[in-house]
């Protein structure tokens, strides 16, 4: 009770003293908000063709509707309701690899180190959407966890490599000669002692692959390489490309979603560089 | 020297199983390319021949041109003979005939559409880097009315897809105001020549693609550009030059030579992931580039070509890395020290 109260303290002191923080929680909540409750409120079937097609925005439609009359503003709602979900999963999974790739390396140097950091290079060097592009055309049919599983295992190096340096630094702290001397096991001091001293860092990441999932989830849509059979922002992109919607004049159709993934994963950069002056007081200088 | 070859060995071994990756993958997946191609020439005898009989085949005609093909394709040989053979032509830059474009050579296809995507790339990278420096630089030393403008637009325009910028651009430029055609990137009746009109008419067509490469790169420079000129003008020296009565342009002189080397090094990585990133400009414009080939060639199956493409794009990108690494040492020998003391 007495640490959630701690938390909470923290938390609002921590918005009220970064606008920065302040408006990306904002935007982000937003669009969390609006992939929950949004269905609720307006209840209408993105699918389902109403039968006019490429009406600008009205009350009835606050977006407009599309090629085949289908409404737009649903479609934003459902859309971003799986955008984010493949975003956070994804970034679970490649923070997760991160965590683990760059931490044992790091922590137990030696022949694993080495590998494992030939490994986070090599992915490195290769361009992610070549590889995700080959992966994903694979499936004839991607269910959402398909396309989670492909942006989870392309997303993780550029953590795992950060992760590995900040081990080194840890490493050879004092808390963890005592741990040592107390008789712990290597893999319990990493996860125990070390891991939860860089937790506000790995949270960093954390939000920041969540961006990196959504963009690129959106970029496989865009190309209709993305998940079948829902509807993702980008798939309304790719819908808008496919059918045109320039031609036709129609911007209430493709620019919602585009401003949505850039406002997401705007608002999730702004969070993350603020904590960064948060717990980095070294950052703190350049305003 | 021993920081080249060691950087060197890197990139090779990181190369080949790059391209070993690009051998395997294809052939994990499921689907028969080469049946594929098969019932394509059928279909196309059935449906264009029609009475005649050098149009109709019969079952064991199939048959025979179907193994004919695995046996071209080298498919009916075992696996490990497959991926040797294909290891020895990487070297001659052989990647044999395409399944989707037979009897077209991949090397031939991949000739045609790499200058394509470099005329795209490299101009946009060398503009955006200029500009974008350039300007995070200037909003940075202006401060003000400066910052409050160009900082929101440069993170907005970082952050959105590239393929979304260029949807904007089209619909403002290509349908609003009518400048420039919406897609392709030359038109299907165009024959290259080098007279006024070719230009223009290419010109017209690259602005588009052009613009929606660079624009997210000029954001993401001057991000960057911005934040490095403001730390490196509140640091000790910055503050003795002023102190000492400097002017502040020649501070700022300073401040930028050394904010520049991170900006050297961000070039390669930004390079490597607009080669990759442009795959999906180029599909949505129809830029017949190395990124729209990749996708074709995958969504067809076709093995060779797949193949090709990810070895291009892989080779650009490391050559890029490795150059770039070569002259970030020249420009701060501390980084070579640095890769040689770690070990």
């Amino acid at each position: 009770m007495e640490g959630a109260r701690g938390l909470m303290a923290e938390a609002i002191y921590a918005l009220r003293s970064s606008p920065r923080l302040m408006i990306g929680v904002s935007i982000f909540s937003f669009y969390v908000m609006l992939a929950m409750i949004g269905p609720l409120l307006y209840p209408v079937d993105p699918r389902k063709p109403i039968f006019e097609h490429l009406q600008p925005p009205s009350p009835q439609h606050p977006l407009g509707t599309d090629v085949l009359g289908r409404d737009v503003f649903a479609q934003l709602i459902h859309g971003t309701y799986y955008s984010l979900k493949i975003g956070f999963m994804a970034a679970v999974i490649a923070s997760i690899l991160g965590i683990v790739i760059g931490g044992v390396g790091g922590y137990f140097g030696g022949v694993i180190d080495d590998l494992l950091t030939l490994i986070t290079n090599i992915f490195l060097c290769v361009p992610t959407i070549a590889l995700l592009v080959i992966l994903a055309a694979y499936f004839r049919v991607r269910s959402e966890w398909i396309v989670i599983l492909l942006l989870g295992i392309t997303t993780w190096p550029s953590m795992a490599r950060s992760i590995r340096s900040q081990i080194l630094s840890l490493k050879v702290r004092e808390f963890v000669d005592t741990a040592k001397l107390c008789g712990m096991s290597s893999l319990k001091i990493l996860f125990r002692e070390v891991l939860p001293n860089m937790l506000a860092y790995i949270v960093m990441y954390f939000i920041l692959n969540i961006a990196i999932a959504i963009v690129s989830e959106a970029g496989l849509s865009a190309i209709g390489l993305g998940p079948t059979g829902i509807i993702s922002l980008g798939m309304i992109l790719r819908w808008a490309i496919v059918w045109e919607a320039v031609r036709y004049g129609a911007w209430w159709w493709f620019i919602p979603p585009g401003l949505s993934i850039t406002l997401i994963s705007l608002s999730l950069l702004m969070i993350n560089d603020a904590l960064d002056k948060l717990y980095n007081p070294r950052a703190r200088t350049t305003r | 020297m021993r920081f080249l070859l060691r950087k060197a060995g890197f990139y090779a071994l990181s190369f080949f199983i790059a391209i070993s990756l690009a051998w395997l993958l294809p052939r994990l997946m499921p689907g028969d390319p080469i049946r594929r191609l098969t019932m394509k020439i059928v279909a196309a005898g059935t449906a264009g021949g029609g009475a005649s009989t050098a149009g109709f085949l019969t079952e064991s005609q199939v048959k025979r041109l179907y193994e004919h093909w695995v046996r071209e394709f080298e498919l009916d040989k075992p696996l490990h003979i497959q991926y040797i053979s294909f290891l020895a032509h990487c070297f001659t830059l052989n990647f044999g005939v395409s399944i989707r474009y037979y009897p077209t050579r991949v090397t031939e296809i991949i000739a045609g559409a790499l200058p394509w995507s470099l005329a795209l790339l490299i101009p946009a990278t060398i503009v955006g880097w200029f500009l974008g420096n350039y300007l995070g630089a200037l909003a940075a030393y202006k401060r003000g009315i400066y910052d409050y403008v160009l900082y929101p637009f440069f993170l907005f325009v970082a952050q959105s897809p590239y393929y979304w910028l260029a949807l904007i651009l089209v619909y403002i430029f290509g349908f609003y105001l009518r400048w420039f055609p919406l897609g392709r990137a030359y038109s299907p009746t165009f024959t290259f020549s080098l007279s006024l009109d070719a230009i223009v008419e290419v010109l017209r067509h690259y602005t588009l693609p052009f613009l929606s490469v660079m624009l997210p790169y000029v954001g993401g420079e001057a991000i960057g550009m911005r934040a490095l000129i403001l730390y490196e003008m509140g640091s000790d020296y910055a503050n003795y030059c002023e102190s000492l009565g400097f002017n502040k342009w020649k501070i700022l002189k300073y401040a930028f030579k050394n904010a520049i080397l991170p900006q050297v090094t961000g070039l390669p990585l930004y390079f490597a992931a607009a080669f990759g990133g442009q795959i999906v400009t180029e599909v949505v414009f129809g830029y017949p580039g190395i990124g729209s080939l990749l996708y074709e060639a995958v969504l067809g199956q076709d093995y060779p070509l797949i193949q090709g493409c990810f070895f291009t794009i892989v080779a650009v990108t490391i050559i890029g890395n490795f150059l770039m690494d070569l002259l970030y040492a020249y420009i701060d020998p501390r980084i070579k020290l640095g890769y040689l003391g770690e070990k």
